[in-house]
């Protein structure tokens, strides 16, 4: 933290406000935003402690990125091994992406072929796309691909829906580019008048998606995001789901957070740093980047929030306070990337921890029982 | 289980929509010995063979998984990229048969890492090449074997049985 305080404080007003800006456009977490003095130390401030909520809520697994794999057949070991483990420990669902090209999530092409592997893999848990690119590709035929996965899990098939972002990879179909957003909408309302199968959409921190979402009464999908914005988002999207004539409440939403548990702060704080941080740096260069001491800066600083207050990463107590926190901001299940660039053995090494996590959560949720 | 085995033969899957007995045929295959199962595109579960190959990939470990492919009818990237996550899943079992023609040039091409230029969202011409990186530095291409075992899945089971008699 002292080397960062002493980063940001050589920046000048210009520059530090162009961080803060960038960390806000980013959906992050900007510590001590406007009340920061002037090279004063980044403190990052969770917000007041929640009320409490007895919100039942559910963990999944969820697969993203993969920078820590020697090998593409490492990766698909890694994934298989952990949803395996996930199937039999009682978490919600294994979430794969749609990724094209680039290196960042480069090996999941095609998550209807990875849930068929893992529809055969497992007996139980949920098989779900993190997030199919609709506008990327005929609704006839992702309807159709779907429909085998959901045969051969016996029904546990879901989807959520993204319209995509990045121009490379509308190289599948440069036409559907410009028009992506409505692409998506238009082609949700013909996979669903094809196949009947939870669908989400897959939501940044853009206020009229979740509206969108909700009205169409569409489950959502998005990444953790400072508690204020989530539960403004989340309060949006259930009065839409509301005004449509939906029940606010059977609404579900999925908080993708990063997870690696373990009991000792500072080993998994040197742990996840650098894979964290890079995994950050992978996502803020396919955003635009920048110059490399604004994003030096900026990347440390992210860092710092996520293993602070958004994430899974580190102690249980921790992780349950975030999860108190999702709870209360009304989130209904916690999807925990592990795949963000650690090493395959030491992953499935912190399984274990996250299933602990997983049921003192989901036992705290149901005083009752 | 059977002691015999077949190597000189091949099961050829035409169409079906049980996905259990998709399995259980896929398994039996395996189990006597066939060399390959091949999967016609088709209506139903056939609809992309890549989406079974990978279902078959992990109940099995050596028999190889065929997809005969209307390749004109799909974009050669996406059958190359969705080929090669079938070939990471099952340690280089995967293989095609298709019509020869410019789109096969395509994806094999693509299959052995080069890129192939083709316009991005903002109609910009990029470099593509496709990942997952496939395990076999070829992909194997066939013409439809025409003395593979042809059947429809329905029948399929009992005429792997009869293979004893």
């Amino acid at each position: 933290m002292a080397d960062l305080t002493k980063r940001l404080a050589g920046l000048t007003p210009e520059q530090r406000e162009l961080l803060l800006r960038r960390l806000k456009k980013e959906g992050l977490a900007v510590p001590g935003e406007e009340q920061q003095e002037e090279g004063a130390p980044f403190t990052f401030d969770p917000g007041p402690e929640p009320e409490p909520s007895d919100r039942p809520i559910r963990f999944s697994l969820f697969f993203f990125s993969d920078g820590g794999a020697k090998s593409p057949a490492e990766s698909y070991e890694l994934l298989l091994a952990s949803a395996r483990f996930a199937d039999r420990h009682g978490f919600a669902a294994v979430w794969t992406p749609e990724r094209h090209f680039q290196g960042f999530g480069g090996f999941y092409p095609n998550p209807a072929v990875l849930g068929a592997a893992l529809a055969a893999a497992t007996e139980r848990i949920g098989i779900r796309a993190g997030s199919v690119v609709l506008p990327l590709h005929d609704p006839q035929r992702v309807a159709a691909e779907w429909a085998v996965v959901d045969r051969l899990s016996n029904g546990r098939a879901g989807i959520s829906f993204a319209s995509g972002w990045h121009p490379t990879d509308f190289a599948l179909r440069p036409e559907a580019y410009a028009d992506r957003r409505e692409l998506m909408f238009r082609g949700i309302e013909t996979v669903r008048s094809l196949l009947d199968l939870p669908v989400w959409v897959t939501c940044s921190t853009n206020a009229a998606t979740w509206t969108r979402a909700g009205e169409i009464g569409a489950h959502v999908l998005t990444i953790v995001q400072p508690l204020p914005t989530l539960t403004e988002r989340i309060a949006r999207y259930r009065q839409a789901r509301a005004e449509s004539g939906l029940d606010p409440e059977a609404g579900r939403v999925t908080v993708m957070v990063h997870a690696f548990v373990g009991e000792d702060e500072e080993a998994v704080r040197a742990k996840v740093r650098a894979p964290m941080t890079s995994y950050l740096k992978t996502y803020f260069d396919q955003h635009g980047g920048g110059s490399s001491a604004d994003v030096d800066a900026l990347l440390a600083s992210a860092f710092e929030s996520y293993f602070s207050s958004l994430s899974l990463l580190g102690h249980p107590d921790k992780g349950a306070r975030l999860i108190d926190r999702l709870r209360a901001a009304g989130a209904d299940e916690a999807a925990c990337l592990i795949d963000f660039g650690m090493d395959a053995p030491s992953i499935l090494e912190a399984l274990p921890a996250l299933d602990r996590l997983r049921q003192r959560c989901e036992a705290l949720c149901r005083p009752n029982l | 289980m059977s002691l015999r085995s077949f190597p000189e033969m091949s099961l050829h899957l035409t169409v079906g929509d049980d996905p259990c007995l998709f399995l259980e045929t896929v398994r039996r295959a395996e189990e006597l010995g066939l060399s390959a199962i091949w999967l016609a595109e088709g209506p139903g579960l056939f609809v992309n063979p890549a989406v079974l190959a990978a279902a078959a990939a992990v109940v099995t470990r050596r028999i190889a998984l065929r997809g005969c492919l209307a390749l004109p009818f799909h974009n050669p990237i996406r059958v190359a990229e969705e080929w090669a996550l079938v070939d990471n899943l099952s340690g280089g079992r995967a293989g095609i048969a298709v019509e020869p023609g410019d789109a096969v040039e395509t994806v094999r091409r693509l299959w052995r890492g080069e890129a192939v230029q083709v316009p991005d969202g903002e109609g910009r011409p990029i470099d593509v090449r496709i990942l997952p990186r496939p395990v076999q530095p070829e992909l194997p291409l066939f013409s439809v074997d025409e003395t593979a075992l042809r059947t429809d899945l329905a029948g399929a089971l009992d005429l792997l049985e009869s293979l004893h008699g």
